[in-house]
């Protein structure tokens, strides 16, 4: 094969399938059988007992705070679904994004394996209901998950985790854009995103004060969020 | 599984719904093409035939410098439906902020590439850049290609290469969140984003019809 491909990376199609798990098989409607093999990378989200054997301490420790970042997103815009008090078109982001957060949670649970974390509790404190508090967060949100999705593609080891990394990335970018659009921002004001730190997106969340209880800090009262 | 289309905005026409083709469909058609192909096209001519392998600076000026023809192609568009003046509205200003990034993603990538490349080839765009609906509708599909073709390579790359496409490909992606809501389709249609190989996007590019 002289083509650009990423077959060195999915050999198994592991990846591929668990892509079509999530999606509903979409993506062999897409490709068509011949392809699919070469296609071959997608969400990366395999699901196999062994899986986690093959990451360094390093990747899962990236993994695992993406998956507690995906927890929070996820619980919020799942809870903004339930109560739909938000606008039409909010609403309507937040059924779409929550979905797709869901699936990122399952994404990133499957490549951790047994190194999955469990979600921290949330309190979102009425910015499930309220249009502009909610918006106003979505877009931090989703903005700075892109951008550390840049930083972490840097730092990873395994070229299967960075290709999960970019597949994810690019659909947080599209969420950006969305609500921004949503709320009347330039949904992309700038000709390059710039990457961020953890450190940056561990302070946003602090500051929202949603995280009331993790798993192994029960009980403190301001937690610091660590996924 | 969430639809394709977003339902708060009430219904699509006609006219919008034949020409709401999926990426996946796009690239779909694209590679069903894409045998019958001859390689007579800048594009195709020119592209880096490579194994992926693992990155190394060699690899990252072949896989930048076809990152390149995708940028000349969505610079041009947005370059000629700016001169034509025939859009109103957000779509006018969607083209002018868009292009302006194409614009500094091909400088960047020149620059990168050390002057080190070709002739942009030639594009015909005929009634896209001038009629709304059909604007939108081949920008979400310029959009849909840049981000596969991008995500596609990125693992293929060296570190410091990982970065400078990230800052692009996530603007790309921005640029096909946007240009969806405008078209009233879901702008993250799936969980997701599934990369191209270059065959696949070669193909989608061809597809277009645009190239001379």
């Amino acid at each position: 094969m002289s083509d650009l491909t990423l077959e060195a990376v999915d050999r198994d199609g592991v990846i591929a399938e668990t892509f079509d798990r999530l999606t509903g098989g979409t993506r062999a409607d897409f490709f068509g059988k011949a392809v699919v093999g070469g296609a071959a990378l997608a969400a990366a989200l395999e699901t196999t007992a062994t899986a986690q054997d093959r990451h360094t301490a390093n990747d899962i420790a990236i993994l695992q705070f993406d998956l507690g970042l995906e927890y929070l997103q996820a619980a919020m815009y799942s809870e903004a679904e339930r109560l739909r008090e938000l606008s039409p078109r909010t609403l309507e982001w937040s059924r779409v994004v929550g979905a797709n957060e869901r699936g990122h949670v399952k994404a990133i649970r499957g490549l951790l394996g047994r190194d999955a974390v469990k979600s921290a509790s949330f309190n979102f404190r009425g910015v499930t209901e309220d249009d502009r508090a909610f918006t106003e967060t979505a877009v931090a949100f989703e903005d700075l998950t892109a951008a550390l999705l840049k930083t972490q593609a840097t730092q990873v080891d395994s070229r299967r985790v960075l290709a999960a990394l970019v597949s994810l990335h690019s659909v947080e970018a599209r969420h950006a854009a969305w609500i921004r659009h949503i709320a009347g921002v330039v949904p992309a004001s700038d000709a390059f995103d710039e990457p961020t730190s953890k450190a940056k997106v561990v302070r946003l969340v602090d500051s929202t004060n949603f995280v009331t209880s993790t798993p192994r800090t029960k009980g403190r009262r301001k937690p610091r969020f660590t996924g | 599984m969430v639809s394709e289309t977003v339902s708060h905005r009430g219904h699509s026409s006609p006219d919008d719904r034949r020409s709401g083709a999926t990426r996946g469909q796009l690239l779909a058609r694209g590679v069903a093409t894409a045998g019958a192909l001859t390689a007579g096209g800048i594009l195709v001519g020119g592209l880096p035939k490579l194994a992926a392998s693992k990155p190394s600076p060699e690899q990252d000026e072949r896989v930048l410098r076809w990152l390149l023809e995708v940028e000349y192609l969505q610079a041009a568009f947005y370059g000629e439906a700016e001169r034509r003046e025939a859009l109103r509205g957000e779509l006018r200003e969607f083209a002018a902020r868009v292009g302006e990034h194409e614009r500094a993603h091909v400088d960047s990538l020149e620059k990168t590439l050390g002057g080190n490349v070709g002739q942009p080839p030639g594009f015909d765009f005929k009634s896209a850049t001038t009629d709304p609906r059909e604007f939108v509708s081949t920008a979400v599909d310029l959009e849909e290609i840049a981000v596969a073709a991008f995500n596609g390579q990125v693992p293929n790359l060296t570190t410091r290469r990982v970065l400078t496409t990230m800052k692009i490909v996530s603007v790309e992606a921005r640029h096909v969140g946007w240009a969806r809501d405008l078209a009233e389709r879901n702008p993250a249609p799936q969980p997701a984003d599934e990369p191209a190989t270059q065959a696949q996007t070669t193909a989608a590019m061809q597809n277009t019809g645009f190239l001379e």
